[in-house]
Order: C-alpha cells, then structure tokens, then sequence
C-alpha cells in the first residue's frame, strides 16, 4: 500500500456530480478527505489522502482528471488552513524561499506553491495552528476529521 | 471659529444615523488629503482596532449548581487547571493555563497544543468542554465531585475578562546575543538579529489614537470579541509616564486597559486560543474603541500614521529576559516594520507580527458599520485612566 496526498479541484460543472464516491466503486482506493471547501458559487477544493497499489492510486487520479477535476501533488509539505489563518504574518519571515508573502495592499498572507520548498520551517512559527506539516498528519495515520479540520490540541 | 462636540452631540448624531464615522486607518488617509482641520469639521468619530495575543486573559464562568449542591475546590475544563477559590460554582480559567500533565518544555521547544485559551475559544465556538470539578463538602454543599459536558449555553454566565489589554505601544524583538533560535512570545527568533517580531496594530490601535487618554477611560463602551464589552479600569502594567514624542505618542509600551465582556455575545473570529512554540499557550482577543472627535486635538490624534509611531527595539536574547534595564538597540517606525524588513545598524532584518493587521481592520471597521447605522453609541467614561490629559493630577491637554 502507499499513499498520497493530492489537491483536488472540483470546477462548478461537475459539483453536482457524486464523483468521489463513483471513483470509490470503480477503483481499489481508499480515500482519506483532510479538509474540503465545496459551495455552489465556487470551484469545490479539497485536500485528500489516497491510500491503495501504485497502480490503484494512478487509475484513481486518472478517473478524476476525466471528470474534469485537477489533481496536483503538493510537492510542498505544508497546508495553510484558511479558516484559522487570521493573517499575522509570522510564518513570512520564517520562510526561507519567499514562499509565503503578504499582499501589500490587504496585508494577507498567500502560500505560493511554486516556490515552496516543503522544508516546514515556517510550521513552528504559526501560532493560530493554520499551517500543518503535511507529513505529520500522515505520520499521524492520517485520521484528520472529513470535511473540517482538526480541533486544536485534540489530533 | 473653534471646533468643538460634545458627547451628546455626537450620540444624537449616531442615533439619527448622520453622524459620519471612519476607521483610524482611514482617518489617516483623509486628513492626509485634506488637512486636519478639514477633517476634524468632517469626522464624528474615528474606530481603532486591534487583534493579538495578550497573556493577561481569562473567563469568569458561572457553571450551574448541582443537585445535590456542590462547593467547587479544584476544577478543571478539557483537564485544563481552572480556578476555583471564588463561589461555590464559579470558576476562572486563565488563557495561559495548561493541561495535566502536559509536557510544556520538558523536551524544548515545547508545542504547547492546548490549554487555557483554547478552552475559551472552544468555548466561544459553540463546542461542549468536559468539566470536572472536587469539593471536601459540608452541610449545604454536600457533593464531592462532578463531571459533566457543558457548553456555553449551559452556563449561567461567562463573563471574559482581560486585566490587561491593547497595550499602547510595544518592543520589537531581536534574538542579538544567543546562538540559536530562541523562542519568546512574540515569535522564533535567529541569531545575529536576523529577524525581529512586533505585536501592535500601530495607526489602529486603540490607545495610539487617544496618546493622552482624553477619551477612553473608565466606562467606555466598547467591542470585545466580537461582542459587546466595557473598558472597566485602567489595566496592569498601565504606565503613562514613559517617553513620548512632540504629539504625544509614547516610544514603548505604555497605557493599558483593564477590558470585561460577554463571553456569550463573541464569536471564534475574534476569541483564538493561541500555541506559542517554546513559551506556551495565550489567547488572542479583537478589540474595537470608538474616539470622538471632540475637538481639532482628537482630530490630529487620530490622524496618526504608521510613519508617526517609534518601537524600541529590545534584545530578547539577554536585555529583555534580564530586566536590566539596558537601553533598546535602536526605534523603528510601524510603517517600517509592516513592510516586512527594516535596518537595524546597518543590517537588513525581516520582521513580522503576532498580532494580526487584517483582524484590527476588520473589527474596527465592524465597529464603524455598527455606529453608522445607529446600533451603538459613545458611553462618557465615568473616571479617567491615571495620567489622562485635562484631568486633576493628569499631564496639560
Ligand atoms: S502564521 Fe499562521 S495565522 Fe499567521 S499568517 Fe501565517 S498561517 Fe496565517
Ligand atoms: S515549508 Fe518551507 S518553503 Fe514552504 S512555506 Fe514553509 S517555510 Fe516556506
């Protein structure tokens, strides 16, 4: 068995759609939901751990990308929680490879993924408990709640 | 001819839904434009904001009686340490307490995942906490121990209370004499004063709106968490007398205000229980304060701008832990830090904050919405904070 975590964009067309659980009965997957985003007047994000065979998990991504949904591999490490950030700014001048960066004009913060190293620097320096360490959340056997993100201190 | 308001003026105006208010950061762009005096004649009153981690926090929480009747002698929330030498079911849970057995910085640096402030914030979310509480009993409490789920809707009151709040002013920080990161409460901090952390909303801040305090005192009205909340004293550590620019500005942490709530009227927006590495836990708490434009003083008060207000720079690798006494290593002005880096003799050092910029605009812009529309009105402070200009005893307005 190995696992992945990938980033999957859901565009509005398909939101309608019962996509993961067609993917669940055509491919010998397991799939572990980290955090999602869906609302009708968005495109659907959601952040997932697969579980299954090498060849499983690349049917599983193939099946996705055909139904219109964009799969990305964070190479980076690290996932910023929308709902907790509240824009501090510490985690910048953690950051080695000017990954993270504040807007000048709204002053908030933005994860740009190119740039990320995943070396999780910045992770420490977070104090609101936004930014996690991808690879500890596997580490920790992946049992992030579905659909919501962890309560703090409870993992 | 001189401008002058007074309180009632003002809150016939709020009432009437004519007054124009404006938030400290947009104050500072229109009198930018348009001259103070312009603005003074314009402006009714100016909101501050502010959002960050402040230690001196915590929750009076009436937890119900039991039956039979208890008389609690230790407590505990989430098995978080509450306080409970007060009533027979009144407890205070400070946002820095931590759990049982927690290993704090038995392996350094310390995680800190939970204590205190996250109960409140929890708390504020709407989620149930187990709470636990002994007693040795006696004739009219004769119960000896509890355990329960309770939410906020369960409990009689909750009241959040901050002896010390929106601090004026505040150190930078620089780690310029240990050789390793350290870490302190207002962040991770390199070597060689590689980087430096603040916490200070800086032109929003309440308390760098009104230098002198001619306006915020014992009895305002103000937003707390979200919710509504008063300034009930001046707050711990509150030091007028420190130095101060030609405007009146102080040139580190100065005033403070002791500040009370609702607990139940707050939302999780504004109430986060924070994780500090390596120091501990905290709670984070959004603040709003409105300041009348009484006059053309208040009016240039208010106009303040991150360009205007200094921060000392403070060792925290040895100045700071020490308590000497030891001179800062050079001021920085806000404007300076918000743009992420400034020079510190002649080296280039990357800052950032623990407070949170966004937040104090949002709250204090929150707060202006709510005044235009006549849904909350100035409170006339019924006593001064110590050193408040115009008052017996005070400094010259
Ligand atoms: S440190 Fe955390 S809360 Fe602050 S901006 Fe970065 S991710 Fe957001
Ligand atoms: S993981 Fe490293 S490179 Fe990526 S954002 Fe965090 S500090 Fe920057």
């Amino acid at each position: 068995m190995k696992s992945r975590s990938a980033l999957l964009t859901f565009p509005k067309a398909v939101m309608d759609k019962p996509i993961i659980s067609r993917l669940l009965k055509s491919c010998d997957v397991e799939v572990n939901i980290m955090q999602a985003f869906i609302s009708p007047s968005e495109d659907g994000r959601m952040l997932a751990i697969f579980l299954g065979e090498e060849e499983a998990l690349s049917g599983a991504f193939r099946f996705l990308e055909e139904c219109s949904v964009a799969v990305r591999h964070p190479s980076r490490n690290v996932w910023l929680d929308e709902k907790s950030c509240v824009h501090c700014g510490a985690c910048v001048a953690q950051c080695p490879s000017e990954a993270l960066v504040l807007d000048p004009a709204t002053l908030e913060v933005r994860l740009d993924e190119e740039k990320c190293t995943g070396c999780g620097l910045c992770v420490p320096g977070c104090v609101y408990g936004a930014l996690e360490s991808i690879g500890e959340l596997l580490a920790a056997g992946g049992e992030g709640p579905v659909c919501d993100w962890r309560e703090p201190g409870r993992r | 001819m001189r401008l002058e308001r007074t309180w009632e003026e003002i809150n016939e105006k709020l009432r009437a839904g004519s007054a124009v208010v404006v938030t400290a950061e947009e104050m500072a762009w229109i009198s930018r434009s348009e001259g103070i005096r312009a603005t003074a004649g314009k402006v009714d009153v100016v909101t501050t904001g502010t959002f960050g981690p402040m230690c001196s926090s915590g929750a009076f929480l009436n937890v119900g009686h039991t039956s039979p009747r208890i008389k609690l002698q230790k407590a505990w929330l989430n098995d978080v340490p509450a306080y409970a030498g007060l009533a027979a079911v009144d407890v205070y849970i400070g946002a820095t307490s931590l759990p049982e057995g927690d290993p704090a910085n038995s392996v350094f640096p310390g995680r800190f995942a939970y204590g205190g402030g996250h109960v409140i914030e929890d708390l504020v979310a709407g989620k149930s906490v187990l709470f636990r509480g002994e007693a040795y009993g006696g004739d009219c409490y004769p119960r000896r121990s509890v355990e329960a789920e309770l939410d906020l809707a369960s409990m009689g009151d909750a009241i959040l209370v901050n002896p010390r709040n929106a601090y004026q002013n505040y150190n930078v920080a620089v780690n310029a004499s240990i050789e390793r990161p350290i870490y302190t409460y207002l962040g991770i901090l390199r070597p060689g004063a590689a980087n430096a952390g603040f916490s200070s909303a800086g032109q929003l801040s309440p308390l760098l709106n009104d230098p002198l305090y001619r306006t915020i005192g014992l009895g305002s009205r103000i937003l707390l968490g979200g919710g509504e909340g008063y300034v009930c004293f001046h707050g711990t550590q509150h030091d007028p007398d420190v130095r101060r620019n030609e405007r009146g500005v102080p040139m580190e942490g100065a005033g403070t205000i002791c500040v009370a709530g609702d607990l139940k009227g707050m939302r999780r927006e504004y109430v986060r229980g924070v994780s500090i590495r390596g120091y501990g836990v905290s709670l984070a708490v959004g603040i709003a304060v409105p300041v009348p434009i009484l006059d053309e003083q208040m009016a240039a008060f208010t106009s303040v701008s991150d360009e205007d207000i200094l921060a000392p720079v403070v060792d925290y690798g040895s100045d700071y832990p020490e308590h000497g006494g030891a001179p800062p290593l050079g001021m920085v002005s806000y404007a300076e830090l918000r743009s992420g880096c400034f020079e510190l003799r002649g080296k280039r050092v990357r800052c950032s904050s623990i407070s949170s910029y966004p937040r104090a605009r949002a709250i204090a812009g929150e707060l202006r919405d709510l005044m235009m529309e006549g849904r909350f009105l100035l409170s006339r402070p019924v006593a001064p904070l110590p050193g408040a200009a115009g008052y017996p005893g005070g400094r010259p307005a």
